[in-house]
């Protein structure tokens, strides 16, 4: 459509018809007066010319035409003259408009005119022939109107403006002025006339003879008169030798014109361009710069004003100066400022100074309120800045280092601007070409310009709600014509995506959809899509239509159809459209095959049954010939292989050999982009090919050439280059891993990182975070990268190196990774993030806290800053943690910590605004050991807590934390027979408490008054001091009624069998088993209970809360964690934690607490849990068990853990070993997820263990240490259950050292097998343990596995022989 | 999967929305609000990279380009490459750009349906399906052609089915 400007220039200009014949706007052949014609009488000429042009240039003349207004009058004459068709007449006529203000001349004006007709051999009569046009009267600019030879009806408009006064005879007007009759502007020009006086005559003369040569002729046709050269034969419409008024605006350009070089009309577009007469070269700018100082004349500024309008004007409705309210071609710049405003006001814009430099589109365009400047459509003629623009056009290369589309502008933002902002948008004929072929209406833009100009939020509304009223009555306007009624709808679509409500035009939308006309129908399936989903009532009208639409022959009208089927079919109606969707999988346009494609994946996504027969279907399109058509094939292929990588193993080879074709571009080019062949299909085959060799060696052998290949031809200068290389170190992380690759990718991964890019380190971080699941060391050569990485500005990058530093994190470096992770979450406000980077603080903090002192200062930063937003179960953890101490050994340490703790929480509990959280473990640990070591008095403590309950009425918790932390006070004290008096004020809270709303706090208040009237023996009982983690039973299995059943068996009453059990739920089974187990197992314990349970302290203390609900996997985190500690050897990098609880499931009799499985820790470790679980369902509570838990946990790793095995091994006969393996098999086989054969293997071995099993044998969890003959068999039993995925690591682990190796790697391979053995390990423990596993939040699941693969990193050679033996070797 | 393409003014206005998982419509201001304050807050020379989990649920990245008063936004999950949708953005706006020839902001407002039209052949149902800006471009012509040629056949036959049926 840009045709003509991209080659505006008719170089034929001089060859143009003599007389044209239709009216040209304006064609100069001769655009260089003082060149050429004019030239030829210099005297005459060019000199007064000059003159003229400096005595107009003057700007303190109080000459009506040289101050601000007079630019822009000037310019609506000349704009007048140019819209009126006669328009050569009025040229000339017009260029003579500066004599009407010398009206002394006026005479011999005409005397000139006179003698320049009869050289025409035209006369003319000086008086009539000149029709005054008065300054101000319609046409501003005023001008004698030279009409001797104009048909007089054309400028009638302007001739009947100004007929009354101006129509009088010059000497009457002249003699009713004298008397003060006439007063116009006339006594201006009188005045003018006093001070230009002295304006040379011959300027006159100048203006009114042609010069030798010239002869005016009349067009036949038109009646107007043209010039005609008798020397060279050349005409023009222009006078020859350009009159005064012309010069003024014109000669200083021209005249700037260097030699050769002229000025044309390009005839289509009717804009002025310059040619160079020997070059034959041609351009829109004129040839030399008018900048002010280089100025020929050295005109003052108002002149270079006048300069910079010099070209003609096109439109009427030019941009006004906001400052002088000029205007004209080029006066005004892009900024709304004419150059000399600017330059007047010191406008920031002045940078670009003059038009013609100005030409690169960053400064042109970037402001705001220039929509002049956005032009594009060549159907009307470019005016105001089109000039530049399209020079700027032809010119792109040069322009483009600014071009923001440049693809080379990649990362940042770029700075130019190639859009305009829409405030100040000034409605203009230019606007709705904008719109160009699309057909928005000026009601359209209007619309848009008013929100765009809207002041406020509500000021918009309005616009919006009154356009959706008119909308409303339009649409159900019946009379509306069809077309109109497509703009009506897109508006509506518009109303609607500012966020009103447009649903009363719903119904509309899909009335257009049935539309015959491909274009309603296309808009009506636009706006169904948007204001619809599948979810919605209409689309039950829509399903017919697309229907019918599939099976249109007109392949848009197809896509169309398929596009709003992909949005709208929801399940139900998946069926209605399926067969015609499957029948266009064979269209012959590949734009119908693709988007069939796509529309059947899109049915899979919503409902997979559906559709699920037709599957097969996507490999068939991979066989397409079309390659997009295969590309497009990946995208549902990818979804299907993630969901079952096995059954499309088959297809490794094909996809390596499509990628190796690809890469090797054996694709058509047009496929290429910037200059990679195809690349968003590499990149979706390289994921499609990372899930299908993930654990699998045989196919990641395949892979191996090709991914080597890619990464040879790796291109790290363009952005699509990256990605492909980012997404070939994703494949190679997830695939087999191949010690090659590796390094390849390590190597790129390191060129991301030491990238500027913040794109690329950001994905460099991402990549190493894949890579260090493998090889650890790889981060060690990146450290600092990563630590520039955190200092980043960047949030996403800093983030993302968090999540990095959260895999990478050890005891050596947790302390500096946590401080520097709670310092950035004390500086975020956005509470998502905030949680998140909390609950991995305190995850890292319990894993590896370095000292105990660290780790309480570290939580109460956590739970001060973040305190409401983590897991309140991270807040009972901590309470449980400084309970239990963190080693029985240490008592000392224990007491020094809590008493640590309390002075800080002393220190800290007077702050507001302290969490909930947080203030409940404040009260709990002062209630606790606020006196225990005898630093603070009773009191003191009493009356913080009592501050506590004050300041936060409304929080219940709180309250209830605090008045039991009181109560705890009191009955120390008492216990210890000191006396202390209650509190005034503390009296009064129990008081109001006694009368609370809330039940719990009544019954706490209660149960203090009564605490204070019982006696010291009583109060011991009742609150034991210290302990708070004396496990409190609670048989929910009711053990206590064994007996009773027992009885009732022998008696014949037939055995409980669970409702699940019944009906055969397999997994529910299990639990209920488990169930039964534990009953037994409580009636096998032999261990005494330490202490008995305080039935009050069950109600009262908080610390109750706690123990009865063994649920937490947090717990079991640091359980686990705590007992793998004290092994002094290199791993301990991994689990050296210093926080010693090895010896609180002693004192915590429950068996939840060790049989935890540990969800930080490998999968191993679970199974040596799941072991601890069993041996106690075997009855124990004992440290035994305990031991073997533990050692199983340590075996895996050191050697240290090895010498323990074998003691435990030593310790624990082989029954205990097939036990294990036995509930080994279990976990395996229900990992698979196939429970009902999991259940079956584990069932005999747990039916061995539970009932009867002597008790030596039960406890033992065996540590599976040696393989042993026992041993194989289950795992050749396995080998049978195991899906495929998982059953080659278990099997090629069975002859490694330990079994517990297995799980390992199998968490490396696939999450979702660990996730699954994470679940079949708590399966078998205990009900309370399938609880806890069940309360875990996907988040912890989450965490687990990652803790997993941290585990798995970081102690490389130890845990994962096999891996690293291929790696290596 | 590609969630969601947004185009809004640096003043917070949506220039185009389009979701292809399901958004509830009253939320859509919601969405265009908070993605705005995110992207409005970050310093120029950053990555264009955003993780949007708060906003469109876990999982969920974004990837911005600012280019002169727009921004341009992505929003995808897990299953796509950020560095590819980068590039997924840039043959948006080169497509862009060779449809209006210089684009610019008001060519988008008023064109809100052609860029829908791109947008279509770009992406389908939330899958990537034609990366190249060349031959997006030629069946958006071939799509006008077509609407145009549709436009004044089926006036004829119009008429002359209402003359047949009267």
């Amino acid at each position: 459509m840009d045709n003509s400007h991209e080659q505006p220039l008719p170089p034929g200009v001089g060859a143009w018809p003599p007389p044209p014949s239709i009216h040209p706007a304006k064609f100069q052949p001769n655009p260089q007066p003082y060149a050429t014609p004019y030239g030829a009488t210099p005297n005459n000429g060019s000199n007064h010319n000059a003159a003229s042009y400096s005595a107009a240039a003057q700007p303190t003349m109080p000459f009506p035409n040289m101050d601000a207004g007079g630019a822009q009058s000037n310019q609506t004459a000349h704009e007048v003259s140019n819209h009126n068709d006669s328009a050569a007449d009025i040229e000339s006529a017009v260029q003579e408009a500066v004599l009407r203000e010398q009206e002394h001349l006026l005479k011999m004006t005409a005397e000139h005119r006179a003698e320049m007709a009869n050289k025409r051999g035209k006369p003319l009569h000086a008086d009539n022939g000149n029709v005054e046009i008065g300054n101000g009267y319609g046409v501003p600019g005023g001008g004698a109107y030279y009409a001797a030879n104009m048909s007089s009806d054309k400028p009638k408009d302007i001739a009947d403006k100004t007929k009354g006064a101006d129509d009088l005879p010059e000497f009457l007007r002249q003699r009713l002025r004298a008397r003060g009759i006439l007063k116009d502007e006339a006594t201006n020009n009188s005045f003018t006339i006093k001070q230009n006086v002295d304006s040379p005559v011959g300027q006159i003369k100048a203006a009114q003879e042609l010069p030798p040569g010239w002869v005016e002729a009349k067009d036949p046709t038109s009646g107007a008169s043209y010039f005609y050269n008798q020397s060279t034969g050349t005409t023009q419409w222009d006078r020859p030798g350009a009159p005064l008024n012309t010069m003024q605006h014109q000669a200083p350009p021209s005249s700037s014109l260097p030699e050769n070089w002229e000025e044309a009309l390009d005839q289509s577009t009717g804009q002025k361009y310059y040619y160079n007469t020997n070059t034959q070269a041609t351009q829109w700018e004129p040839p030399t710069a008018v900048n002010p100082g280089v100025a020929p004349h050295a005109p003052t500024n108002a002149a270079v004003e006048m300069a910079a309008q010099n070209t003609d004007i096109w439109n009427s409705q030019m941009q006004r100066c906001l400052g002088c309210g000029g205007w004209g071609v080029g006066l005004v710049q892009p900024w709304g400022y004419c150059n000399h405003c600017t330059r007047v006001q010191n406008l920031p814009f002045q940078q670009y100074p003059s038009y013609p430099n100005n030409t690169t589109h960053s400064s042109s365009n970037k402001n705001p309120g220039n929509v002049a400047a956005k032009d594009r459509s060549s159907a009307k003629p470019p005016f105001g800045k089109a000039n530049r623009k399209d020079h700027r056009k032809r010119n792109r290369p040069e322009d483009d280092e600014l071009d923001p589309m440049d693809p080379s502008s990649y990362s940042d933002a770029p700075r130019g601007g190639w859009v305009v902002g829409l405030k100040g948008v000034q409605p203009r004929a230019a606007d709705t070409t904008a719109a160009g072929g699309w057909g928005q209406s000026k009601e359209f833009l209007d619309l848009v310009k008013s929100i765009g100009e809207a002041r406020s939020k509500a000021e918009e509304d309005r616009i919006i709600s009154r356009e959706l009223d008119h909308l409303k009555r339009r649409l159900a306007d019946p009379d509306v014509p069809r077309r109109k009624m497509k703009e009506l709808l897109l508006r509506l679509v518009y109303a609607e995506m500012l966020g009103h409500d447009a649903s009363f035009g719903h119904i509309h939308a899909v009335k257009m959809t049935h539309d015959e006309s491909l274009p309603l129908k296309r808009t009506g399936y636009l706006a169904v899509s948007l204001f619809l989903d599948e979810r919605h009532d209409l689309v039950i009208l829509v399903v017919n239509t697309i229907q019918k639409d599939l099976r249109s022959d007109n392949y848009l009208v197809v896509c169309a159809a398929l596009t709003a089927a992909c949005r709208l079919i929801g399940e139900e109606a998946i069926p209605a459209v399926l067969p015609q969707v499957v029948e266009l999988l064979a269209h012959p346009k590949e734009a119908v095959r693709k988007k069939a494609v796509m529309a059947l994946h899109r049915f899979y996504q919503r409902s997979p049954s559906s559709v699920s027969h037709l599957v097969s279907n996507f490999r068939k399109r991979l066989c397409d010939n079309d390659p997009g058509v295969m590309g497009a094939t990946l995208c549902p292929l990818y979804d299907l292989i993630l969901e079952d990588p096995n059954s499309y193993k088959d297809l490794v080879v094909s996809f390596v050999n499509i990628l190796k074709q690809v890469a090797e571009r054996r694709l058509p080019t047009s496929y290429d982009y910037h200059q990679m062949p195809a690349p968003f299909i590499q990149i979706k085959l390289l994921k499609i090919l990372a899930v299908l060799g993930s654990g699998d060696k045989q196919a990641s052998g395949n892979m191996y050439m090709v991914l080597g290949d890619i990464f040879r031809k790796g291109d790290t200068a363009s952005n699509i280059g990256n990605a492909i290389l980012y997404e070939c170190i994703c494949c190679i992380s997830s695939i087999f891993p191949n010690a090659k690759m590796l390094d390849a990718a390590a190597e790129t991964t390191s060129k991301f990182l030491k990238s500027d890019s913040h794109n690329l380190k950001y994905m460099g971080i991402d990549a190493l975070g894949r890579l260090i699941k493998i090889n650890p060391d790889i981060a060690e050569e990146h450290q600092l990268a990563v630590i520039d990485c955190l200092e980043d500005p960047d949030d996403t990058l800093k983030r993302k190196t968090f999540e990095l530093l959260y895999k990478m994190t050890k005891s050596t470096n947790v302390e500096v990774i946590v401080d520097r992770m709670i310092e950035y979450m004390i500086n975020i406000t956005d509470h998502h993030y905030k949680t998140e980077i909390a609950s991995r603080c305190v995850e890292l903090a319990e894993q590896f806290a370095p000292s105990n002192q660290w780790f309480i200062q570290t939580m109460n930063k956590v739970f001060e800053h973040a305190g409401d937003l983590v897991n309140i179960r991270v807040a009972h953890n901590l309470m449980r943690l400084i309970a239990e101490g963190f080693g029985e050994e240490d008592e000392g340490a224990d007491s020094q910590l809590r008493s640590s703790a309390v002075d800080s929480y002393l220190r800290i509990v007077g702050e507001p605004k302290l969490p909930s959280s947080f203030l409940q473990i404040i009260c709990w640990v002062l209630g606790e050991y606020g006196t225990a070591d005898g630093k603070y008095s009773a009191s003191y403590i009493i009356g913080k807590l009592y501050d506590v309950a004050e300041a936060h009425p409304t929080d219940d918790t709180v309250r209830a934390y605090a008045i039991s932390a009181i109560l705890k006070i009191f009955a120390f004290e008492i216990a210890l027979g000191r006396k202390i008096d209650m509190l005034p004020e503390c009296q009064s809270l129990i008081d109001e408490l006694s009368a609370s709303h809330s039940t719990d706090l009544q019954q706490r208040a209660y149960e203090l008054q009564a605490l204070l009237g019982l006696d010291k023996q009583a109060v011991e009982n009742v609150m034991p001091a210290d302990a708070s983690c004396e496990d409190i039973e609670i048989d929910r299995n009711l053990s206590f009624l064994n007996g009773y059943v027992q009885q009732a068996f022998e008696n014949g009453a037939a055995p409980y069998i669970p409702e699940s059990e019944r009906s055969g739920v397999v997994s529910v089974v299990n639990y209920k088993a488990q169930d039964q187990q534990e009953t037994s197992a409580h009636a096998l314990r032999f261990e005494a209970y330490e202490l008995p349970p305080a039935a009050s302290q069950a109600s009262i203390s908080p610390t109750t809360d706690l123990v009865p609900v063994p649920e937490p996997s947090y717990y079991k985190e640091d359980h686990q964690m705590s007992r793998s500690q004290p092994s002094g050897d290199s791993l301990s990098g991994e689990f050296g934690l210093k926080l010693r609880l090895d010896g609180v499931q002693k004192k915590w009799g429950r068996p939840a607490y060790s049989s935890s499985s540990t969800p930080s820790s490998s999968t191993s470790s679970q199974q040596a849990t799941n072991g601890g679980v069993s041996s106690e369902v075997g009855g124990s509570t004992s440290s035994q068990a305990r031991e073997s838990t533990y050692g199983s946990k340590r075996q895996q790793a050191t050697e240290v853990s090895a010498e323990k095995q074998r003691l435990a091994a030593s310790l624990f006969g082989k029954a205990d070993r097939k036990a294990q393996a036995g509930r080994k098999t279990a976990k395996e086989s229900s990992s698979t997820e196939k429970v009902a054969t999991a259940n079956a293997t584990p069932q005999p071995a747990k039916e061995q263990v539970i009932p009867s099993a002597p008790p030596p044998d039960l406890l033992d969890l065996g540590e599976p240490v040696s393989p042993s003959p026992p041993l194989a068999d289950p795992f050749t039993q396995l080998e049978g259950l195991l899906g495929p995925a998982s059953a080659s690591p278990v099997v090629s682990e069975t002859p490694a050292s330990s079994t517990s190796k297995t799980p390992d790697l199998m968490s490396i391979f696939s999450d979702d097998v660990q996730t699954g053995v994470t679940s079949g390990s708590t399966e078998p423990s205990l009900g309370v343990n399938v609880v806890a596993a069940k309360k875990g939040p996907s988040l912890q699941d989450a965490l687990q596995k990652d803790a997993a693969a941290r585990q798995v990193g970081v102690t490389p050679t130890g845990n994962n022989p096999i891996l690293f033996k291929d790696l290596l070797g | 999967m590609i969630q969601a393409v947004m185009v809004m003014s640096t003043q917070g206005k949506p220039r185009l929305l389009k979701f292809y998982s399901y958004q509830p419509p009253e939320k859509h201001q919601d969405l265009v609000r908070g993605v705005f304050q995110l992207l409005s807050a970050r310093p120029d020379s950053v990555s264009n990279f955003v993780k949007v989990d708060a906003i469109f649920g876990p999982g969920a990245k974004l990837v911005y380009k600012h280019l002169a008063t727009l921004y341009f936004v992505f929003v995808f999950d897990s299953s796509e490459n950020e560095l590819a949708v980068l590039d997924l953005v840039q043959v948006f706006v080169e497509t862009l750009d060779r449809c209006f020839k210089n684009v610019c902001e008001l060519d988008i407002v008023f064109n809100f349906n052609k860029l829908h039209t791109i947008l279509d052949e770009m992406i389908l149902g939330g899958q990537v399906i034609e990366t190249s800006s060349e031959q997006i471009m030629r069946s958006v012509e071939e799509i006008a052609r077509l609407e145009k040629q549709s436009n004044t056949t089926s006036l004829i036959p119009k008429s002359i089915s209402e003359r047949f049926s009267r």
